[in-house]
């Protein structure tokens, strides 16, 4: 059972040269990592015409559908458009390779064979390697030279589990787990600098640890950028919400007079 | 084959308004009266210079006008435009339909279509007559016999006095008079302009 | 001069935020600028300035101007998609428009996604009386960038103009859905609807602009602007159903109590006539005489006569 009462005295020039070089050696890899990025980064590929048509064309059908309970155009108006519209995304006209030939099966954009897509894949590895490089060398170099002696200790206190990992390199047997080794100081560096970040770099740089951000939200990873939308099943699903909103639909002109009327007190 | 003559007010009046829209088509009807064999074109009443292709304010505008002529004792004889290009000369579809409008009420109406190449030089009227057979066919420009040019010397056409184009130029660049006037469109937007008469605009020392 | 800077330049900003083209005032605020080099004092608002001043040079055909802006745009920013709609522009002005179609042409070969490009090449093709052509681009256009409003008004004037009016229409209901609360779009669409003689829809659709315009009114408020023009328009149906029997290619139905719509729109067009007073309001006897016998409100009506 390790005593509570003993209380380590570090030498200060631990604090001097360990603790303050490791944190700034974090910020300012972080920060270079920041610039680095944006500077690999390519401007966003320009789409061609019919892939934005392609993009834009659910858009239509959702604008016809916002007002459909209170709408604007009168009914044989309003029907026409649904049908055209129901009629194309039937067709797939909208889809940017064209309708679908025949009974060829209609299958999902490969990303390997879909030149967009593939760029948006390369764009993010790329961005994956500048974030995990660095911190691979960063750990190297403090295992290198920062081994072996306790750095600081924590606040609050761990269970024994944590002993290994924090304390690695240091082969006591009862030494309080509250005193940790400079590479968990680094860990903690690691996670914690993304409030510093977001103060020196503003909220969208490029140094912060989103991994750990979309770990949080499990909702966040779905929507990757560069993963191929499939329109065919898209517009599908539109098909029924058009169907639906067309049950729904009311005309404004429809008692336009009766209201006219009130207002002016002639009825 | 009557002569036409265009007066001073009516010519100002057209040319104001058309100085007034550069960049927009206008229109208005023209009004006077028929001595001998002559058609007077004495006054002019501007209608539109926005979506001068619809036709209900323009149907006001033109039963509007119809009753103020009649209140002068003058009839509609005519249709004019200025179109929104520059090269263009083409009595609009919407014009037709106006023209042939007024030639049920006055068998000799003519329609006047600006040329926007050639307004704004004092020595030349600018305006294109176009006639009609019948209220139901088409209207064409109007070939001089011969070879005079319609409002040049020996035409059918011609303006009284006719320096007007020169007097009109200098009113709009030294007076800049086409700030004052005022069509149908400018009438409903607030009622107060007197769209019928252009008082204002027409405050200058006329000489008959 | 130095004094004025800042209201010159508070000028060309107001007239930037609300598109006004005094292209006049532009030139002569923004050449002494230009000339005093003051435009990078602007610091960001700088290229907004210089392309504003670019367009109002090429307005008045002040090329010198122009081209000097444009240099200086062009060196900031090469390559740049705003920048080479402002050369085509410039081209426009003095190259035949053949020479600036092609240059548009090939700036889509290299970049198909450019939407000002394309509503460039369909202005050329109006200014040069190439109506069909330009109809057939600019639907091309709207099925791609669907939401451009302006695009759809454009397209149902120039429908307007080749006397296809029903076509006009089914282009304004879309610019309806894309601004439903738009009354001007509405106040078209009924003008337009007349002139394709279906009155029914017309009525309906100038009372539609009138409950968007006049959503707070009652008995005691003044119609004004654009509220005038709706209630001609109603009274101007209301004349023309009772006259003769008129169809609806559009099928819509005839509102119901018309007789009170008439009484309704003679009076609301005469409270503004009257509410200008006697004097000012000019023609008011030719309105009067205009609404003739259906005018049957007698003590109703809210004019002096």
């Amino acid at each position: 059972m390790s005593s509570p009462a003993v209380s380590l005295y570090l030498d200060p020039q631990i604090r001097d040269w360990v603790l303050f070089p490791i944190t700034l050696v974090m910020i300012l890899v972080g920060i270079l990592r920041h610039y680095v990025v944006l500077l690999l980064q390519s401007p966003p590929k320009k789409l061609p015409k019919a892939a934005i048509r392609e993009q834009r064309a659910l858009s239509r059908s959702q604008i016809l559908r916002a007002t459909s309970a209170n709408s604007p155009i009168p009914p044989s108006y309003y029907r026409s458009i649904s049908s055209r519209l129901h009629t194309a995304f039937e067709a797939g006209t909208y889809l940017k390779d064209g309708p679908p030939q025949g009974d060829a099966p209609s299958t999902p954009a490969n990303p390997m064979t879909d030149p967009a897509a593939m760029d948006g894949m390369m764009a993010g590895m790329k961005t994956q390697m500048v974030m995990m490089v660095p911190q691979m060398v960063i750990m190297g170099w403090i295992n290198f030279f920062f081994q072996g002696f306790v750095l600081i200790k924590l606040p609050f206190p761990l269970t024994l589990g944590f002993k290994s990992m924090l304390q690695r390199g240091i082969e006591t047997h009862d030494m309080d787990v509250r005193w940790v080794s400079s590479l968990s100081w680094y860990f903690l560096n690691f996670f914690g600098l993304n409030g510093l970040y977001r103060l020196i770099l503003g909220n969208d740089n490029s140094a912060a640890d989103t991994s750990q951000a979309m770990m949080s939200s499990p909702f966040a990873g779905t929507n990757q950028p560069g993963q191929p939308q499939d329109y065919v099943k898209l517009f599908k699903a539109e098909k029924d919400n058009l169907a639906f909103s067309e049950g729904l639909y009311l005309w404004l002109g429809d008692d336009v007079e009766t209201r006219l009327l009130r207002k002016y007190s002639k009825l | 084959m009557v002569n036409y003559t265009v007066g001073q007010l009516a010519y100002l009046k057209i040319f104001f308004h058309a100085a007034k829209h550069p960049h927009l088509q206008v229109n208005g009807v023209l009004l006077g009266k028929k001595v001998s064999e002559t058609v007077e074109i004495i006054d002019a009443v501007p209608l539109l210079h926005h979506w001068t292709s619809l036709s209900p304010m323009m149907e006001i505008g033109l039963d509007l006008a119809r009753r103020h002529a009649e209140s002068l004792e003058l009839q509609l004889v005519g249709y004019y435009q200025a179109c929104e290009r520059l090269d263009d000369t083409a009595l609009a579809p919407v014009g037709e339909r106006v023209a042939s409008k007024v030639k049920e009420g006055f068998t000799h109406a003519v329609a006047l279509v600006i040329d926007g190449d050639k307004i704004g030089s004092p020595d030349n009227a600018a305006l294109i007559p176009y006639l009609a057979q019948s209220p139901s066919s088409s209207w064409r420009p109007y070939t001089e016999a011969g070879t005079a040019v319609p409002f040049s010397s020996g035409s059918s056409f011609s303006l009284s006095p006719p320096d007007l184009p020169a007097r009109a130029v200098s009113l709009v660049r030294d007076q800049q008079l086409q700030r004052k006037f005022g069509d149908f469109d400018d009438h409903l937007e607030d009622v107060t302009i007197d769209w019928l008469r252009n008082k204002a605009a027409m405050s200058f020392d006329i000489q008959e | 001069m130095l004094a004025s800077l800042p209201s010159a330049l508070q000028t060309l900003a107001n007239y930037r935020i609300h598109n006004t083209r005094a292209s006049k005032e532009v030139v002569d605020k923004g050449k002494v600028l230009l000339d005093a080099q003051a435009a990078s004092s602007l610091g960001d608002d700088a290229w907004a300035f210089l392309e504003q001043l670019t367009l109002a040079a090429i307005d008045v055909a002040n090329y010198e101007v122009a081209d000097e802006c444009l240099r200086q745009l062009a060196a900031q920013f090469p390559g740049s998609p705003r920048v080479d709609v402002l050369s085509g522009i410039r081209m426009e002005a003095t190259q035949p428009p053949e020479i600036a179609l092609k240059f548009y042409d090939e700036l889509l070969e290299t970049d198909s996604s450019n939407a000002a490009i394309y509503k460039r090449r369909i202005s050329v093709l109006i200014r040069i009386g190439k109506i069909e052509q330009a109809v057939t681009e600019l639907s091309d256009y709207l099925d791609t960038f669907y939401t451009d409003v302006e695009g759809w008004v454009e397209l149902a004037e120039l429908y307007s103009s080749c006397n296809q009016y029903t076509s006009a229409t089914r282009a304004l209901s879309h610019a309806l859905l894309l601004a439903p609360q738009n009354p001007f779009y509405v106040l078209q669409f009924a003008e337009t609807a007349y002139t394709a003689d279906d009155i029914p829809l017309a009525i309906k659709m100038f009372m539609l602009a009138l409950d968007i315009i006049d959503r707070h009114a009652s008995e005691e408020s003044i119609p004004t602007g654009v509220s005038i023009r709706a209630w001609y328009g109603v009274k101007l149906c209301c004349r023309a159903l009772s006259e003769r029997s008129c169809s609806s290619a559009s099928d819509t139905l005839l509102p119901k109590n018309l007789p009170l719509l008439d009484e309704l729109s003679t009076e609301r067009v005469l409270t503004a006539y009257s509410a200008a007073g006697k004097d000012n309001a000019t023609g008011r006897e030719l309105v009067l005489s205009w609404m003739g016998p259906s005018d049957r409100s007698g003590g109703r009506l809210h004019f002096v006569r």
